[in-house]
């Protein structure tokens, strides 16, 4: 081969190379962000379950009275009444007469009697996080 | 082609799939990292729930002995003190690097 073909031939050569590199290196970072995107957003439900739960706990610790029907908890205390809801929007918020306190971006929250055990869990799709209030 | 020119070729190839590698492996590196951190930060998370629902549990008297659920594991477990009887839960799981410990009373 002479020397035109051999250079020719390594700029082919040298150009594969650098579009194989970029090609697996952008393969690489898609993946990255997406897996960073996944973990992120799982981290965030985590950390407003976590926030509701504390709230829950605060509010049911004092409770004087608590009702539950289809479409909200209802915790009476020494600060008022505070009604726990989802809104049409997946909202899972915390609310006193007008006021709204957005707790968490929600699948779906459940909750459930079982005896004098109130359980509620929030589903958040990919994850869920749940746990039972004695209120005997 | 010389022998020269065919081990620069060769050479280039070899340090393209060395950038490559060292790329995959940093990037993987960082990103099992960031992973195994969720994790961890969710199982102590679920765990502290689950502590927490074992010893509401224990105070309605419905509790079971070990309660399992999500790779975790938690033991309910009698302890007097001063003439209470208060309970314990311990949770133990394999995201979790120590065992979460609760103790509550009636």
């Amino acid at each position: 081969m002479n020397q035109r073909g051999t250079i020719a031939l390594e700029a082919v050569i040298a150009s594969a190379v650098t579009l194989m590199l970029l090609s697996v290196v952008a393969s690489l970072l898609i993946s990255l962000l997406q897996i960073w995107h996944q973990d992120t957003q799982a981290s965030r439900q985590r950390q407003w379950a976590a926030l509701a739960f504390e709230y829950l706990d605060r509010d049911l610790a004092t409770a004087q009275e608590v009702s539950v029907d289809a479409y909200e908890i209802s915790v009476t205390g020494p600060g008022g009444t505070y009604v726990y809801r989802v809104s049409p929007d997946n909202s899972f918020y915390r609310g006193q007469e007008y006021q709204y306190y957005a707790l968490a971006l929600v699948t779906d929250v459940n909750w459930w009697w079982e005896e004098e055990l109130l359980w509620i869990e929030l589903d958040f799709g990919e994850q869920s996080y749940r746990r039972c209030y004695h209120l005997g | 082609m010389n022998r020269s020119g065919a081990g620069f070729v060769l050479l280039e190839v070899v340090a393209a799939a060395s950038i490559i590698t060292l790329l995959a492996l940093s990037l993987s590196v960082g990103l099992i990292a960031a992973m195994e951190m969720n994790a961890v930060a969710r199982a102590v998370t679920q765990g502290r729930l689950m502590a927490q629902s074992h010893l509401a549990q224990a105070a309605a008297g419905v509790a079971p002995p070990q309660w399992e659920e999500d790779g975790l594991v938690s033991t309910l477990q009698p302890i007097e003190q001063g003439g209470l009887t208060l309970w314990q839960v311990e949770v133990q799981g394999d995201k979790l690097p120590q065992p979460l410990r609760m103790v509550g009373g009636p």
